[in-house]
């Protein structure tokens, strides 16, 4: 006798908002309608299939690396993309595919394990702050502002001065350099889940705050967590780049390709290939992430997160 | 010692317009006395404005009151400590309007239902909350397997079911029934109604019932009172006030009330119910009033005892039952 | 009495997530010159839809796939967008239920009303659009009209936003008025007030009305004819004062027997068992089959023909049920016709 909702097609009280548009408007937006879902579909299928690329990358660089990234080859220099190097050799000789292979494992890694730090600590932050409102709430809010307010790289500048290079050390200012994000837009989601009703019947059946958090609104708020989390790689991928661009971030000799565009700053019109392989896989990456995210932002969108 | 007396309830909010303006009291609740006897249903009936919602939230203790005493079962409400208030609220059970929000969309029914047994560490153990929560799920009409599904999997009206079961787990006494049946279907309205009269039966439970809809109020009380503004106009016994109405606001709002009730209604008010914020002088129904006099607008009318259990307040109101209800049309300056 | 406007046949699907589903199937109705019909039924009946479809306002992702819409002898479900702009608003107005979201919140009433005037009459003095606008909000019985001009809706209470809404649709005096649950956000003393100044209009401007609502006491209070929808079709139409007086479909039966009323408080409601079907997965045969209390084999199988026959008002009164069929066919053997 229960009958699933979920399929149940737009409900009547939404066709409203729709009547204030004039026909021509509506008439475009009939025609863009089915185009815009293959669009959609096209799109999704770019980011999967560059993802899976990414990924095996960065957990098979063994597998897939023609050469050993580090190979130095003084008679091999500057050549450009070949059938021997698929992708040319930079100045010393190294095979480019080889290096952005490997240079992918420690990119990946790093921002996956810098999104679900700072993702966690945010989030955390972010719904604590929403539903307890106060004192706690502006407090948090004040650290956020901060985290703003200081550009990573400084940030970055001060925290490896004063502790040194390591993977974990790069994780930790990535995380450090954006956990705000997460704690901005989940504190705002927490502030409108605690005007539903289904948390003021939790309150009064006398459950704790901190029930009530991991119960009510966490469990809530993980579609936007995961939709932020998705996007966010991009921008950690470009940071770490940055961070290692400038040599603050991953030491030779292991690759990273923000080194190696740095690395490749010289030989732009000789072979630029040095800086545009990198570059063009950074770009592939972050577009991914990226489609993924926009994607998964549909699917997963208030409307449908709500499910009702 | 009826079971839930409520005396002088008052609640004043502190509303600040804009950024810069200064603090306006409204008084949501302004005075407000009645009693319930247990087992029975005591109906609240007002439009918006009349602090029905916000008694309800005063008895369900989400908010504390700026004056009066609430005691139910004879407890006084204020003078309990944390301790004592969280113990307590077993005893008082909400069922809230709207059943789309009412319900974790991230919960099973099956934990939805058990929650408050679990807060209150109720019951020793999972077979034990198990075997509960089944037993939950008969009494509000919904089959077994419901407890695995997920809200949105559900209709409006079971998922009003299921807001029930979760307030009868842990065995309450008084239940606040705040528009329960408004967001739903018209047919199945009448199978939510029917289900919490056959509850009350079966397990002995007193109701106060709010709603706006007196056809609705009429069907489950013995008892209604009538609210304009944050304070009562008129309380009876449902008999009297459906056919016996002396107060005009419940005449109006009686006549609102449509053609096949067979009640004919020709009286109709002007104007519409002002804010809050802003109540008139005198008899706050006095501006819109077809009956108003001088006193009306200077003299604030007191709930006052006209019969035996009716109670009213208007100044004038043993002139009007007498009075035949004309077609009045008056421009609300 | 010439029918106004008569709909045949519309049929509307509307493309979801989870496919495509009709939300009105093959309903026809039809309303006369100065009468108002009541299209009741609950949520997910179809009845605000079969409005759209019937002036061409569907969202995108629905389509009326078959039928006609006659308004004055004119079929405006297969006429250009341009022509049909020219009766929308003009010669057909619509009122929908959040008078808050029709009126747009930047723009004063003053200009909201008299754009009616500007676009379809090509009226630009300002003097002229100033009195015609406060005429009309006069109509309206809003006070003080010359005064409120300059107001923007948000300064205006619930009631006066709808009374608002009602005259920039009958400003220019339309044929027809199409009004989906005008009142239900409103207040119950004001929900008077806002019918008898729609059955004022009504009879004063001669204007027939279609009038969308669940509460089935307010269709019997104001309007003349009743069509009762459920799950996308019309189940039984006719008269209000006989279809409520002595229905006939199982659905509407049991619909008066189940809203509570204040001439009947004591007795038990009897509820009807059981939830419409999902639009998504209907029934071969009757949909209301499931609930129903007489239902028969035939009922589950095939969907009831239309039975029409001459009841005591001057409209047909018609339904859908095997059952009443038969029972009527014995009773009435010369007057049935089926359509």
């Amino acid at each position: 006798m229960l009958t699933s909702t979920r399929e149940s097609v737009m409900p009547e009280d939404k066709m409203p908002e729709l009547i204030q548009m004039p026909s021509e408007t509506r008439l475009v937006l009939q025609v863009g309608y089915h185009k815009r879902r293959w669009f959609n579909l096209i799109q999704l299928g770019i980011a999967v299939f560059l993802g899976i690329v990414l990924l095996s990358m960065a957990l098979l660089p063994g597998l897939l690396s023609p050469y050993d990234p580090n190979a130095i080859s003084l008679s091999n220099t500057l050549q450009a993309p070949s059938a021997t190097h698929l992708l040319g050799t930079d100045q010393l000789g190294r095979d480019m595919l080889s290096r952005v292979i490997w240079g992918s494992q420690v990119s990946i890694f790093v921002a996956f394990c810098a999104v679900v730090l700072a993702g966690i600590f945010g989030t955390l932050l972010g719904v604590t702050a929403g539903y307890m409102g106060g004192v706690v709430d502006s407090i948090a809010m004040r650290m956020a502002d901060i985290q703003l307010a200081l550009p990573a790289v400084i940030l970055a500048l001060v925290l490896v001065g004063a502790i040194g290079f390591s993977i974990f050390n790069l994780i930790l200012v990535l995380s450090l350099a954006n956990w705000a994000r997460f704690a901005r837009v989940t504190r705002s989601e927490a502030l409108s889940l605690r005007q539903r009703d289904f948390v003021l019947l939790a309150h009064l059946a006398g459950a704790s705050s901190m029930r009530i958090i991991w119960r009510h609104i966490v469990p809530n708020v993980a579609n936007t967590f995961i939709v932020l989390a998705t996007l966010d790689v991009g921008i950690i991928i470009i940071l770490e780049a940055t961070l290692s661009f400038l040599g603050l971030g991953v030491q030779p000799p292991t690759p990273s390709w923000g080194a190696m565009i740095a690395d490749g700053r010289g030989y732009l019109e000789r072979a630029w290939w040095i800086c545009g392989v990198p570059g063009l896989v950074l770009m592939g990456a972050v577009l991914s992430a990226n489609l993924l995210g926009d994607a998964l932002r549909d699917r997963l969108s208030p409307s449908m997160s709500q499910a009702w | 010692m009826p079971f839930v007396q409520v005396k002088d309830l008052r609640k004043t909010y502190q509303i600040r317009r804009g950024l810069f303006g200064r603090a306006q009291a409204l008084d949501a609740v302004a005075g407000v006395s009645f009693e319930l006897e247990q087992g029975s249903t005591f109906g609240l009936v007002g439009e918006s404005g009349s602090g029905k919602s916000t008694i309800a939230k005063l008895l369900m203790m989400a908010e504390s009151p700026s004056a009066g005493t609430v005691t139910i079962n004879g407890r006084n409400l204020a003078s309990m400590n944390e301790r004592e208030k969280h113990d307590f609220r077993k005893q008082v059970q909400p069922v809230l309007q709207d059943p789309y929000s009412a319900l974790n969309p991230r919960m099973r029914i099956g934990r939805i239902i058990d929650e408050p047994l679990r807060i209150h560490k109720a019951l020793p153990d999972e077979a034990a909350l198990n075997l509960r929560v089944s037993e939950l799920l008969d009494l509000v009409g919904l089959p077994r397997d419901a407890g695995s599904r997920f809200p949105h999997e559900l209709s409006g009206g079971q998922r009003q079911r299921v807001s029930i079961a979760r307030t009868l787990g842990v065995n309450p006494s008084f239940m606040i029934l705040d528009e329960p049946v408004s967001a739903l279907d018209v047919s199945i309205q009448a199978q939510i109604l029917n289900l919490l009269k056959d509850l009350q039966d079966k397990l002995k439970l007193t109701y106060l019932l709010i709603s706006h809809d007196l056809a609705v109020v009429a069907y489950m009380s013995q008892r209604v009172g009538v609210l304009y503004l944050g304070q009562f106009m008129e309380i009876a016994d449902t008999e009297d006030i459906v056919s016996h109405a002396r107060h005009p606001y419940t005449q109006a709002l009686l006549a609102s009330v449509n053609a096949r009730s067979g009640i004919e209604g020709t009286m109709e008010v002007s104007g519409e119910i002002p804010s809050p914020m802003n109540p008139p002088s005198g008899c706050p129904f006095h501006p819109r009033c077809p009956m108003a006099q001088e006193r009306c607008a200077s003299e604030k009318p007191m709930l006052r005892k006209l019969e035996s259990r009716h109670w009213i307040a208007c100044h004038f109101a043993e002139e009007i039952s007498a009075l035949t209800l004309t077609t009045g049309e008056k421009y609300y300056v | 009495m010439s029918l106004l406007l008569e709909a045949r046949h519309l049929t509307t699907m509307l493309r979801g997530r989870a496919g495509t589903v009709t939300a009105v199937d093959n309903v026809s109705l039809s309303v006369k010159k100065g009468r108002s019909l009541a299209l009741v039924g609950e949520s997910g009946s179809g009845k605000s839809m079969t409005c759209l479809s019937m002036l061409g306002l569907l969202p995108p992702s629905g389509r009326l796939v078959e039928g006609q819409v006659l308004f004055k002898g004119r079929d405006l479900a297969n006429m250009p967008v341009e022509e049909l702009q020219t009766i929308r608003g003009r010669e057909i107005g619509m009122i929908l239920q959040d008078a808050m979201t029709s009126l747009n919140p930047l723009l004063t009433i003053g200009d909201q009303v008299s754009e009616v005037f500007r676009y379809h009459r090509g009226i630009t003095d300002a003097q002229d659009l100033k009195r015609l606008s406060i005429e009309v909000l006069e109509k309206v019985k809003i006070p003080a009209a010359r005064e409120r001009l300059d107001s923007y809706p948000f300064q205006f209470s619930g009631g006066m936003r709808q009374r608002v809404s009602i005259a920039i649709n009958i400003a220019l005096s339309p044929e027809l008025l199409i009004c989906d649950e005008p009142t239900t956000a409103l207040d119950v003393t004001v929900q008077l007030q806002i019918l008898r100044l729609l059955r004022d209009l009504q009879h004063s401007q001669g204007m027939a009305i279609v009038f969308v609502t669940h509460d089935l006491h307010l269709a019997a209070q104001f309007c003349d004819d009743v069509a009762i929808m459920y799950a996308g079709r019309i189940v039984e139409s006719g008269p209000i004062a006989e279809v409520f007086k002595k229905p006939v479909h199982p659905y509407t039966v049991g619909l008066l027997k189940a809203v509570p009323s204040l001439s009947d408080y004591k007795n038990r409601l009897q509820a009807i068992p059981g939830q419409q079907p999902a639009l998504t997965r209907l029934p071969v045969g009757c949909r209301f089959a499931e609930r129903c209390q007489s239902v028969t084999s035939r009922c589950t199988q095939e969907y009831p023909d239309w039975f029409e026959w001459q009841g005591l008002g001057d409209s047909p009164h018609r339904v859908a049920c095997w059952l009443t069929q038969e029972r009527l066919q014995a009773s009435l053997p010369s007057n049935e016709a089926s359509l």
